[in-house]
């Protein structure tokens, strides 16, 4: 089969090259080649470089081991001769201390006897030590004494430890002494040296190389000076270098032993060893290597390594032996055969080798068996992957193993499956699509409104019956229409705006469209555009709707005329509010005119009434005046409680926001209605929270209106017992805490109020019980009042009762705290003002009533007053006369009291005098105060004026007038004081 | 084939790599001078044996991270010409310091070679004032021979010696002269005076007794000699001859073990002093004196505690040596040093002090005086 097996050829394939790629044949392009060079790499490569590794890094350090091993035995060699020197110095520095031989040393030079013993001690000290000579001699060389036995007297030969010794230093050193220089020593030394050489020159070794040492014996005048002399002859000295290759090869019975030998050489001529020649004897007398000697004897190296020792190889180590001038005079050796260790080193390179050879060839044998099922498998999934190109879907792959190459396969007949899956499904849903394609164009003819799809030139594209029906033609003929033939609204260029503007959820419009037979119709299109295939389409629905605003216009015109009545019939309900409204405030403001008008009046009946209440008069007289005078304050009062409650009701109440001590306004409140609760035989207490602040922001006379009636209330309502008033604070809020809370409790043990009763007692003209009226008598509206002021000061009244027992009423309200330093409102004066001294008061006033009272009241206070019916006549007055004080009437036909004092003020001006002015209406409203104050007024009294009040302000003045005086006249005052 | 190449030849590089890492690093090596033969070789000697005790423990402790430490010892044989053409082999073997020489004479040789090479030396026992104050490359364990001479004068003139006699060895008279030119200072100080300074040149037929005569010719109340150890014990030996009562006395130069084995019974009675306590019963110097004895088959004497100090400043200089650091620097930088006996501490001229035991022979030991 002819297909492209390899990807890169695959493509070569697509492509059509002529070409072929360069790297197609490359071993790497082959999945089975690669494997199998992977396969075969342990064995072909990684074998032979790990063998080599080990034989090279194994073989090294084997030789190394063995190396260090003959070094160490070599040191071991050495250690010990170093410690035989040392022991022996030791020794023999001991003995030249020693009395024994000082003493036989200090009896010198005596006779034969003594020189026999001090040879006798030497020769035993000598066997005693293992040393081969020890000798005596004095400082000069002669010889004293020797242990074998040379005559007294003879030369010592010169040594370089006899040299040394001489100067006074010990010393051991090896050294070489000639034939003739032993023999001076001894002679059996010079014979013990001779040694054979057989290297085949036949020649004779005569020197004889010596562990030698000598000392000086401490300085003393008891014997001369001399020293210590003695020595190891080391040529056959077999006990010594067998002693010494036992320590550093020892035998033991567990472990074994190991074959070495030890030896000393003079030069590189052996002179003492256990080497031993093939005849079994020592091989005194042959010679080391050139090697040897050259790098140990003349360079003075250390030799570690192999050698061949005569005809073997041994593991060797050298060492050079120098005398005490530093020069290499022969060698230490130590060794053991190479044989043994050379066949142990390469069976086990030989096992190491053959093992890591068989683990690779099965490894290799492994991989390459992995690699063939690997390869076949893949060409399974090949085969597969072609079938199924060539259109088979019922072929499957089927692998077994649940490696990556089998999930591979697994993955593929899943595929497969998939593919066939997917083919059905195409097939199924092109079927659906045809059907649901004949569903809708049947539901497309079917439809009751017409339906149009038109082109964006307006041609019709596709439309159904009902649509042609509605224009009367027929459905082939309709297909050839432009909706320029039928709508007469939408013409060529119209069309193209309505096709721009069209939103997206479409437009519905009304339009009038022409039939076949030329007559029209109201049509309403539902217009949406369709982008389909880069290209736009209006897709409409049309309905004729001339039927329905046929019924449209009936109901419009029905609603029309629901809605004139509707509005006729409000207006006439607006001039019927107003009216009420007006007549309302007529009403209130008929009651606060009224009350006006009364007042006027009765301030002149009271006013007299005080009068004559001051005057003699019989007993009878004064109890029928008093009743009048009573009946008239009643009378005031509920003209008040009506003129206040018109003002409320009228809406023309306003309040001040002034700094004032509310203790001092209750406390003054409780004096003046005190004679009330004693004459009705009760108590009435005053308290304050210690809490409270020294002032607060507010209005003191309408907060004093308030407490006073409900005090007033209290008492009128309590037959036994009595009042308690308590002011408290309840918390504070506002940004800086600076609005607290305050409550007024004023507590009775009055009859109490039933609960179904509490509410009503607070609207207008109501008393909890009818009868009450009867028994307390009263308008019934403190009360109404009292809840409407605090509401006005932004506060509540609430009220507890219990019936039989008693009432609270709390009276809350919110105040801006205000410290000390501001200052406040002037408090009441007190009734009982002194009398003032005697002045001259001009009494403005239009109502001759008022003009006799005030006459009257101020005769009384002992002041002497002039009358003036208009601010024209006072104005005249005050011409001709001076005046210490003005009371000013403000309400005056023609030049009012405002004018009036404007006038005044107006001529004072520049002159420096200032009379006071004093303000007297009836217009008890707050703003009129400042009214008066800002025409330059002084004060304000009320109508009616009450005398205690009229008093009060006359000694404020007449204390300011005497002040004034003094500073105008200072030279009369003082005369007359 | 490239990347083929690449994957046997990495692990290749690798394996040859640790085969050749195997190798053993060269050793580092000291340089030792010091006199080694002829007459006052104990103290070389035995200075070389501290030397070699203390860089066997420091190899056997693993020396420098694993490379060991080598000695390359030379002698001076206490004459000039050798001791420059050992100084100049020492240079050559490429050695990183020198520890010694162990006389002031054979400094004055060395110094300059070693300093001209930029080597760092450092001297054992070297007192005189010669090398003091200067700002080489060459170091010193001990004291100045001024305050040697100053500490002899005040214990002397303290004793009551108010006329002493003086001879000094010329072969070594860098020491000498500096060593006597101080003591007549401190004396002179203390009220007394030097009857008689003899100089003479050290060797084995020296006229010991001729140069006693001469010391005695101004009818001195005292003798003290500056000499090695054995022309102190033949001085000795004169001195009993022709003034047995005389009180004598020796510079520290002399405090060997040789004194007291030549000096026999004539030094009994000697002041000297050692820079070292034998008798200090610390752990750290008993080891020390175990394993010297054990290793040696002799006591050490000052000379061998005084190399030891010196080899421990010298190692731990080399083993704490920073990259790029010269031996010097590392010197001065890595102290102070703990010695067998006493804190060395270096001053930036490379000088130290160190404390000193005034004895008495007495029957061949060093006693401490009453």
């Amino acid at each position: 089969m002819a297909r492209p097996s390899h990807p890169a050829q695959a493509r070569h394939a697509m492509t059509g090259s002529a070409k072929p790629p360069k790297r197609a044949l490359g071993w790497r392009y082959s999945l089975r080649t690669q494997l199998v060079a992977l396969s075969l790499a342990p064995l072909v490569v990684a074998f032979p470089l790990i063998l080599g590794v080990i034989i090279a890094i194994g073989v090294a350090s084997f030789d190394r081991v063995l190396a260090s091993n003959a070094l160490a035995k070599a040191e071991g060699v050495r250690m010990y001769l170093d410690h035989l020197k040392a022991h022996s110095l030791d020794v023999i520095r001991q003995h030249a201390r020693s009395e024994r031989l000082t003493r036989l040393l200090a009896r010198q030079p005596e006779p034969l006897a003594v020189e026999d013993e001090l040879t006798t001690t030497l020769a035993a000290l000598a066997r005693e030590n293992q040393f081969d000579f020890l000798i005596i001699a004095s400082q000069n060389g002669t010889i004293i004494a020797t242990s074998t036995g040379t005559a007294a007297g003879a030369r010592l030969p010169d040594t370089f430890v006899t040299r040394q010794a001489r100067e006074g230093v010990a010393t051991v050193e090896y050294e070489i002494l000639d034939a003739s220089r032993l023999a001076a020593l001894s002679p059996a030394l010079a014979t013990r040296s001779r040694i054979e050489r057989r290297d085949g020159s036949g020649g004779i070794e005569t020197r004889g190389l010596l562990i030698d040492f000598a000392v000086h014996f401490p300085l003393s005048t008891r014997y001369p000076d001399a020293i210590l002399f003695g020595g190891i002859l080391l040529n056959h000295n077999f006990g010594l270098i067998d002693y010494v290759r036992d320590i550093v090869f020892p035998v033991n019975p567990q472990i074994g032993s190991v074959a070495g030998s030890t030896t000393i050489f003079i030069d590189d001529t052996r002179i003492a060893t256990n080497v031993t020649l093939p005849d079994g004897r020592r091989a005194i007398g042959t010679r080391a290597s050139a090697d040897v000697a050259r790098d140990v004897l003349k360079e003075g190296k250390i030799w570690t390594r192999r050698a061949p020792v005569l005809d073997t190889w041994q593991i060797a180590g050298y060492e050079p032996l120098r005398d005490g001038d530093g020069r290499s005079i022969g060698m230490i050796y130590a060794g053991f055969p190479e044989t043994p260790y050379v066949r142990e080193k390469w069976i086990l390179l030989g096992s190491v080798a053959a093992l890591l050879a068989v683990s690779m060839l099965a490894l290799s044998t492994l991989n390459l068996r992995t690699a063939r099922r690997l390869t076949d498998r893949l060409a399974n999934l090949s085969r597969a992957m072609t079938a199924v190109c060539c259109g088979d879907r019922s072929i499957r792959v089927v692998d077994p193993e649940d490696d990556e190459v089998g999930q591979l396969a697994a993955h593929f007949d899943e595929l497969v499956l998939k593919l066939a899956a997917r083919e059905r499904a195409l097939r199924d849903s092109e079927a659906r699509a045809v059907a649901e394609a004949s569903r809708r164009r049947l539901l497309f003819e079917q439809m009751r409104d017409g339906v149009v799809v038109l082109d964006d030139a307006g041609s019709i594209v596709e439309t159904n019956a009902r649509f042609a029906a509605m224009l009367g033609y027929s459905v082939e003929d309709i297909l050839r229409l432009n909706v320029a033939d039928w709508d007469t609204r939408y013409q060529g260029k119209d069309l193209h705006e309505l096709v721009r503007d069209i939103p997206p959820g479409g437009r519905l419009f009304q339009t009038v469209q022409r039939r076949k037979d030329g007559s029209i119709f109201d049509a309403e299109v539902s217009v949406t555009r369709i982008e389909w295939n880069g290209r736009s389409y209006l897709f409409c629905i049309e309905r004729d709707i001339t039927e329905r605003l046929r019924l449209a216009n009936e109901l419009e015109q029905h609603r029309n005329r629901l809605q004139q009545l509707v509005e006729a019939r409000t207006r006439d309900l607006a001039a019927a509010l107003d009216e009420a409204r007006a007549a309302n405030r007529a009403k209130s403001d008929f009651l606060a005119n009224m009350s006006h008008e009364i007042r006027t009046p009765m301030n002149g009946i009271l006013g007299m009434a005080d009068v004559l209440l001051d005057s003699p008069l019989s007993g009878e007289q004064r109890e029928h005046l008093t009743v009048v005078k009573n009946c008239g304050e009643t009378l005031l009062r509920i003209i008040n409680d009506i003129l206040d409650f018109s003002k409320i009701e009228a809406g023309r109440i306003t309040v001040e926001n002034i700094p004032f001590d509310p203790r001092k306004t209750i406390a003054s409140i409780a004096a003046s209605l005190q004679p009330q609760a004693r004459a009705r035989s009760l108590y009435l207490e005053t308290g304050f929270d210690p809490a409270l602040p020294p002032a607060v922001r507010g209005d003191p006379l309408r907060f004093g209106q308030v407490v006073t009636n409900l005090i007033g209330n209290a008492i009128k309502f309590t037959e036994t017992g009595g009042v308690r008033v308590y002011l408290a604070q309840r918390g504070q809020t506002g940004e800086d805490g600076t609005i607290a809370h305050f409550e007024v409790t004023v507590t009775d043990t009055g009859i109490g109020i039933p609960p179904e009763k509490i509410e009503p007692i607070f609207e207008a003209f109501t008393q909890s019980d009818t009868s009450i009226t009867r028994r307390f008598g009263g308008t019934g509206l403190g009360l109404t009042i009292s809840r409407k002021l605090a509401a006005c000061l932004g506060g509540t009244i609430h009220v507890e009762s219990t019936v039989g027992k008693g009432s609270t009423f709390r009276f809350t309200f919110p105040a801006e705290t205000v410290n000390a330093k501001t200052p406040l409102l002037a408090a009441p004066e007190s009734d009982d003002a002194a009398p003032a001294a005697p002045l001259e008061i001009l009494v403005v006033e239009d109502n001759t009533v008022n003009q006799r009272l005030m006459a009257a009241l101020l005769k009384k206070s002992g002041h002497h007053a002039t009358l003036a019916g208009s601010g024209t006549d006072a104005l005249a007055l005050l011409e001709a006369k001076t005046f210490d004080l003005i009371f000013m009437d403000v309400q005056m036909p023609g030049l009012d009291g405002i004018e009036t004092t404007h006038r005044i003020r107006a001529r004072e001006s520049g002159t420096g005098r200032r009379v006071p002015i004093v303000a007297i209406t009836a217009h008890a409203l707050s703003g009129d105060r400042e009214r008066c104050l800002a025409a330059g007024m002084d004060d304000y009294l009320a109508k009616p004026v009450r005398r205690n009040a009229l008093f009060a302000v006359i000694a404020r003045f007449a204390d300011r007038s005497a002040a004034n005086a003094c500073l105008a006249e200072p030279a009369d005052d003082a005369l007359s004081g | 084939m490239t990347r083929l190449s690449c994957f046997f030849a990495i692990p290749t590089l690798f394996l040859v790599l640790i085969a050749g890492g195997c190798g053993h690093p060269e050793p580092l090596k000291i340089g030792f001078i010091g006199g080694l033969s002829d007459r006052n070789s104990d103290v070389g000697q035995s200075g070389l044996n501290g030397v070699m005790l203390a860089v066997e423990q420091f190899n056997r402790n693993g020396g420098i991270n694993g490379r060991l430490v080598e000695v390359i010892a030379r002698d001076d044989a206490q004459r000039r010409d050798v001791a420059e053409k050992s100084a100049n082999a020492l240079v050559e073997s490429g050695v990183e310091a020198v520890i010694g020489p162990f006389t002031s004479d054979m400094a004055e040789v060395v110094a300059p070679i070693t300093g001209k090479a930029g080597l760092f030396e450092i001297s054992p026992t070297i007192t005189s004032m010669a090398f003091y104050g200067k700002d080489d490359h060459f170091f010193r364990i001990n004291r100045t021979t001024r305050d040697n001479a100053q500490d002899y004068a005040r214990i002397m003139t303290g004793r009551g010696e108010r006329r002493i006699a003086v001879a000094y060895d010329l072969r070594n008279r860098n020491f000498t002269e500096s060593w006597l030119d101080e003591f007549r200072t401190a004396v002179t100080a203390a009220n007394a005076t030097l009857a008689a300074a003899v100089p003479y040149e050290s060797s084995a037929d020296a006229p010991f007794d001729r140069i006693i005569e001469t010391m005695l010719a101004p009818e001195p109340d005292s003798l003290f000699f500056i000499a090695g150890a054995l022309d102190v014990a033949r001085f000795a030996e004169a001195a009993r001859k022709h003034a047995p009562s005389l009180p004598i006395g020796a510079a520290e130069w002399a405090a060997t073990e040789q004194l007291i084995e030549l000096g026999g019974e004539f030094i009994d009675g000697l002041l000297i002093v050692q820079n070292y306590d034998r008798d200090d019963p610390s752990p750290r110097y008993r080891d020390f004196a175990e394993a010297y004895l054990k290793r040696f088959q002799r006591p050490p004497g000052y000379s061998a505690v005084s190399a030891y100090d010196a080899a421990t400043v010298v190692l731990t200089a080399l083993n704490q040596r920073n990259r790029g650091e010269t031996v010097k620097e590392a010197v001065l930088r890595a102290g102070p040093y703990t010695g067998l006996q006493q804190q060395i501490v270096f001053d930036k001229n490379g000088d130290t002090r160190r404390q000193v035991y005034f004895r008495v022979i007495r029957a061949g030991n060093y006693v401490p005086i009453d």
